[in-house]
């Protein structure tokens, strides 16, 4: 439940080369976890957002302008 | 407040308002919900550091790394984590608290890793004792979560990530 989202779900392994046991100070055998993780630029996730919004609006024929980046009706 | 999230989580519109609010191009991590049980009491943790204490947990490891879209490693970011104990409850779950357990803040390094030291995550149900319980059970749906942790990302420049 809670909308699990596919690309978060990591197959569980295991700690199987002594290098790597030693590397990390674990018991060869011990479960693992990796994953990498990508974070968005503020300024890349504003511009995305903006675009989300203008499409929103026009995908219901909604004449808006944006203030700030909020849609705020035209009425003039 | 804790119903409150719930029911929001339940119904979706957390997940709903964080797809709006943060939106992610295709190549970057998704987010999900917070949930109800961050805190801002964790240790700050070195890299290899444990984060859990209960000694009922099957040992994990976790190495990660945070990178921007370009695939550029981004150091010095800011990465919350928390997770259950191995009966499925959170520090704050239990009355005989003494304090934080299960939940550590570490920075990534100079090569954008960060690595630590857990245990197995288990499934648990949300609480379920309230009203959204009643309604989880109106509506023949059960109350638990997979099992799995949580991570917190903060850096600046960077939209903040919450998965």
């Amino acid at each position: 439940m809670f909308g699990v989202k596919q690309s978060l779900i990591v197959e569980v392994g295991k700690v199987d080369d002594q290098d790597q046991a030693k590397k990390y100070g674990v018991k060869t055998g011990t479960s693992l976890i990796t994953y990498d993780f990508v974070l968005v630029t503020d300024e890349a996730a504003r511009k995305l957002r903006r675009s989300k919004a203008e499409e929103a609006m026009n995908s219901q024929g909604r004449k808006v302008r944006f203030i700030d980046d909020l849609p705020v009706p035209d009425v003039d | 407040m804790q119903e409150f999230i719930l029911l929001s989580d339940v119904l979706g519109l957390s997940l709903l308002v964080d797809s709006i609010d943060h939106p992610k191009p295709e190549n970057s991590t998704e987010g999900t919900v917070l949930g109800p049980f961050h805190t801002h009491e964790a240790e700050h943790s070195h890299n290899g550091g444990s984060i859990s204490q209960d000694a009922d947990g099957e040992p994990l490891l976790v190495v990660c790394t945070v990178k921007d879209v370009d695939g550029n490693p981004i150091s010095g970011a800011k990465v919350d984590v928390w997770e259950t104990d191995s009966k499925g409850f959170y520090d704050v779950q239990h009355a005989d608290r003494t304090g934080p357990d299960g939940r550590a803040v570490l920075t990534s390094d100079s090569a954008g890793n960060f690595w630590f030291k857990a245990i197995l995550p288990v499934p648990y149900p949300i609480p379920h004792d309230g009203p959204v319980g009643g309604l989880l059970k109106k509506l023949n749906r059960h109350p638990y979560r997979p099992s799995h942790m949580h991570f917190m990302f903060d850096k600046s420049g960077y939209d903040p990530l919450i998965t």
